[in-house]
């Protein structure tokens, strides 16, 4: 950034003065307003020789130029090449009436040394035909002292070698020297004409360390936000570019407070990382913009990258702002592009792109004279707007994020709490109707409890009634014989009486002691009969009570025959037309059972009903050619004897058999007839508890209830109960 | 005269010979017995020219009383014997169901000997 400032340098428009006399003669009112070139009637002559800077050396067979930039008279070549040496002259004088305190300021890339009359006044770095020895020297900003004698027309000599050759070969400008002089008095004023290079240079300076300081901020803050939240890239992407914004900073600011010679490569870089950070920050933009990266883009950082080697080709100076004000372009373009998507970053980033953009015209228009406006010393500014807008727009983001952030935790935090009343709510209503519910759940029991005993009491009492006829038959049947053996007793007894009152002669003692046998007989009869109508009393009564019996030994033979004859007489009280064959084959060895009775009692006579049932319902399907057949039989069983049936625990045991050759049951239905109300009857004909009951009263002895069906041919009911009681 | 009983209750047997102990002392009767329909026609196959008259029971194990009453019916019919059914239902179904079949008369349980003895007299004269 230094050499553009060489550069303007030799162009500004610093009045030049030029007299006809060959002879500058320096007047209080010469130098009054502003900084003045020495850019006139010099003399100069390649090579080296100490004479030269005599005064009474004659210079007259050199060559004359009147140009700003010393070592370039035409402007194309130049006198002194690249580490080469050449002597310039000219004639000057002090006017008589001077008052003002003379300063000089020099420009150059070299070194010099400046004689006044043959005395070296300035040796600004050191000159050598041994380029290692040589030292750059750069006076800019310095002012130097002018020791001329007032009303003597005096020598003004310098001995200069370029240093060109520490620049690439392609540098536009080759070697350069430079003398302007004012008065004392304008060094200090604020006025930009009157004070130009010492204010511009002090400010440029200035400026660019505020901008180094403005630079290493955002590096620190935008890493630190990258580092501590690294989701955020774009934060990340940003720090990078402030970083090579500190790059450049830092390389510009050395150069400037250099004052022995331009470190090529240093300016080089620092330039190079001003397009980096741009091309970074172009980068940053297409992403919060939202824009993917187009051809565009890929352009502008091909061009950067072109740059790379165009600054071995060109001055890099001013190919990075070009290089830069294409990125402003291309960022207005995007910034239009996205301009509904994203208001705030788009009129930003637009902003700060017309912003900089007029700078660059200002700067531009001001370089070449038409405007009388100098900027440059802003340039460090001018190189900071878009990334302070940028940091602008992500803390804006950022900002905003956090807002929507807080707000949508704020309406989280409210709605998890509407929620949390509503569960809350939710729950009590919950608790309520769970009571409610267990409340009513519980009287549901409580019903279905009594309902069940109720059930069980009707199922019961249901066997029974269809008992009842059976019943009457079979009490009837004893009580009938009851009374005809005591009425054939009584008229036996009769006829004893009346043999014993005949004569000994007629008397029939083989009649009397047959009919006295017989009357013996029949009081056996009348006690078995009603013994047997007794038994057949209690045994209802027995079935009919709720509370369990208690245990006793039984016979199981005389119980299944007992229930085998109730139950048939019941079914055909109702049925007159249905007959069965009734089969009893027991065994007489049968162990008397320790049971309570009426359980098995009631177990007996749900199989016979189901037996005779299903024979009944064959007999509809088949008609009257159908002969059913029930058949019981008892068995002792032992587990050696009978390895293949399920031995009872506990050792032997003895298994009831029931088998009917009705309708069967359908497979379909076969798992089932052991469930609770599950009945093949017509409503209301069969409460569906029988088999249930009786499946529950085997198995509380330990013992099992199986079947045995064949759909359409019968079944078989086995009881198999333990004898270890 | 030949008379049959069929009952399943064994202890007719003797009441019917205690009873009849004059008539069969007589010979004016002869009574045998069975326990079942099946025993009955068992007996009825070689017999059957002299039984005249046969009691039967009606609620039987295995083959019922009218059931034996109508094979009496289809299989003897030269000369038929009298057919008596006896039951302790005394309802109007089985008497109908019994005169239907063919039955001669019928009774009811407990038997009323003298009733019997009187429609003895009346088949014998």
């Amino acid at each position: 950034m230094k050499r553009i400032l060489y550069i303007i340098g030799l162009l500004i428009p610093v009045i030049t003065f030029g007299q006809s006399e060959k002879v500058f003669v320096i007047a209080d009112s010469t130098l009054a307003e502003q900084w003045t070139t020495l850019g006139k009637d010099w003399r100069y002559q390649k090579g080296d020789h100490k004479e030269w800077a005599d005064p009474a050396f004659d210079d007259s067979s050199w060559k004359e130029l009147s140009q700003n930039n010393l070592n370039m008279p035409d402007g194309k070549h130049a006198i002194a090449n690249r580490g080469e040496i050449a002597w310039f002259r000219k004639h000057i004088k002090a006017d008589s009436n001077l008052n003002k305190v003379i300063v000089l300021n020099i420009l150059q890339l070299g070194a010099s040394e400046i004689y006044l009359d043959g005395k070296l006044i300035h040796q600004l770095g050191k000159l050598s035909s041994d380029l290692e020895k040589v030292v750059s020297y750069n006076p800019i900003g310095q002012l130097l002292e002018f020791p001329l004698e007032k009303g003597k027309e005096q020598i003004l000599a310098v001995r200069y070698l370029s240093t060109q050759y520490k620049f690439p070969i392609y540098s536009p400008v080759n070697g350069y020297l430079r003398l302007a002089l004012t008065n004392l008095s304008n060094t200090n004023s604020s006025d930009m004409i009157k004070n130009y290079y010492l204010i511009f240079n002090r400010d440029f300076i200035d400026n660019y360390y505020i901008a180094l300081g403005i630079a290493i901020l955002m590096f620190i803050i935008f890493s630190s936000f990258f580092i501590f939240f690294p989701n955020e890239r774009i934060n990340g992407y940003f720090a990078t570019a402030a970083f090579f914004l500190i790059l450049s900073d830092i390389g510009i600011i050395y150069n400037q407070d250099s004052t022995t010679g331009d470190p090529y490569w240093i300016q080089y870089c620092a330039d190079y990382c001003v397009i980096i950070a741009f091309t970074i920050i172009l980068y940053c933009l297409y992403r919060i913009l939202e824009k993917p990266l187009d051809i565009i883009f890929k352009i502008i950082a091909f061009l950067g990258l072109i740059t790379l080697v165009g600054y071995l080709l060109y001055e890099p100076d001013i190919l990075s702002p070009v290089w830069v004000i294409l990125s402003f372009f291309a960022t207005i373009r995007i910034a239009v592009k996205s301009r509904h998507k994203n208001k705030i970053g788009s009129m930003l980033f637009m902003a700060s792109s017309v912003l900089s953009l007029l700078f660059w015209v200002i700067y531009i228009l001001g370089t070449l004279g038409l405007i009388k406006i100098q900027v440059i010393s802003y340039i460090p500014f001018a190189f900071m707007v878009m990334p302070v807008t940028l940091a602008i727009y992500l803390g804006y983001s950022f900002g905003k994020r956090s807002q929507e952030l807080r707000l949508n935790l704020e309406k989280v935090q409210k709605l998890s709490k509407e929620k949390e009343s509503i569960l809350s709510l939710q729950n009590e209503t919950l608790e309520t109707q769970v009571q409610e519910r267990t409340a009513s759940l519980n009287r549901s029991i409580e019903d279905l409890k009594s309902i069940q005993s109720q059930l069980i009491q009707s199922e019961k009492m249901a066997s029974l009634g269809e008992l009842t006829a059976g019943i009457a038959h079979e009490i009837q049947n004893p009580l009938n014989f009851v009374n005809n053996f005591s009425e054939v007793s009584i008229e036996l007894i009769e006829e004893v009486k009346s043999e014993k009152l005949k004569a000994q002669s007629e008397r029939d003692e083989e009649l009397e002691t047959e009919m006295l046998e017989d009357i013996s007989q029949n009081l056996q009869k009348i006690a078995h009969h009603g013994k047997r109508a007794d038994s057949i009393v209690k045994g209802m009564l027995q079935h009919s009570r709720t509370s369990t019996g208690e245990k006793q030994p039984t016979s199981l033979n005389t119980l299944a025959d007992e229930f085998l004859k109730l139950s048939y007489h019941g079914l055909r009280a109702k049925d007159k037309s249905f007959n069965a064959e009734l089969i009893a084959n027991f065994d007489e060895t049968l162990p008397l059972v320790n049971v309570v009775q009426q359980d098995i009692g009631r177990v007996l006579l749900n199989l016979f009903n189901n037996a005779f049932y299903a024979a009944q319902e064959r007999r509809k399907l088949e008609g009257e050619g159908f002969k059913a057949r029930i058949e019981v039989s008892t068995k002792s069983i032992s587990p050696m004897l009978s390895p293949n049936s399920t031995p009872p625990p506990g050792g032997g045991g003895i298994i009831i058999t029931v088998r009917d050759n009705g309708s069967g049951i359908p497979d379909a239905i076969k798992d089932k007839i052991m469930q609770p109300f599950f009945t093949t009857k017509p409503t209301g004909e069969g409460t569906g508890l029988g088999l249930s009951l009786s499946y529950d009263i085997i198995k509380a002895y330990g013992g099992e209830l199986k079947v045995e069906t064949k759909d359409g041919e019968g079944s078989i009911f086995s009881i198999i109960l333990p004898v270890n009681n | 005269m030949k008379i049959l009983v069929v009952d399943d209750e064994a202890d007719v047997h003797p009441l019917f010979i205690q009873r009849f102990r004059k008539e069969i002392r007589s010979h004016e009767l002869e009574f045998n017995f069975a326990l079942s329909g099946e025993e009955a026609l068992k007996y009825l196959e070689n017999n059957h020219s002299e039984v005249v008259l046969i009691l039967s029971d009606i609620n039987m194990p295995g083959m019922s009383g009218i059931e034996l009453l109508s094979r009496i019916r289809q299989e003897y019919d030269a000369p038929p014997p009298v057919v008596m059914m006896i039951t302790a239902y005394g309802d109007d179904e089985n008497y109908q169901q019994a005169m239907q079949k063919g039955a001669n008369d019928f009774l009811t349980k407990p038997l009323d000997f003298n009733l019997l003895k009187e429609k003895l007299n009346q088949i014998t004269q």
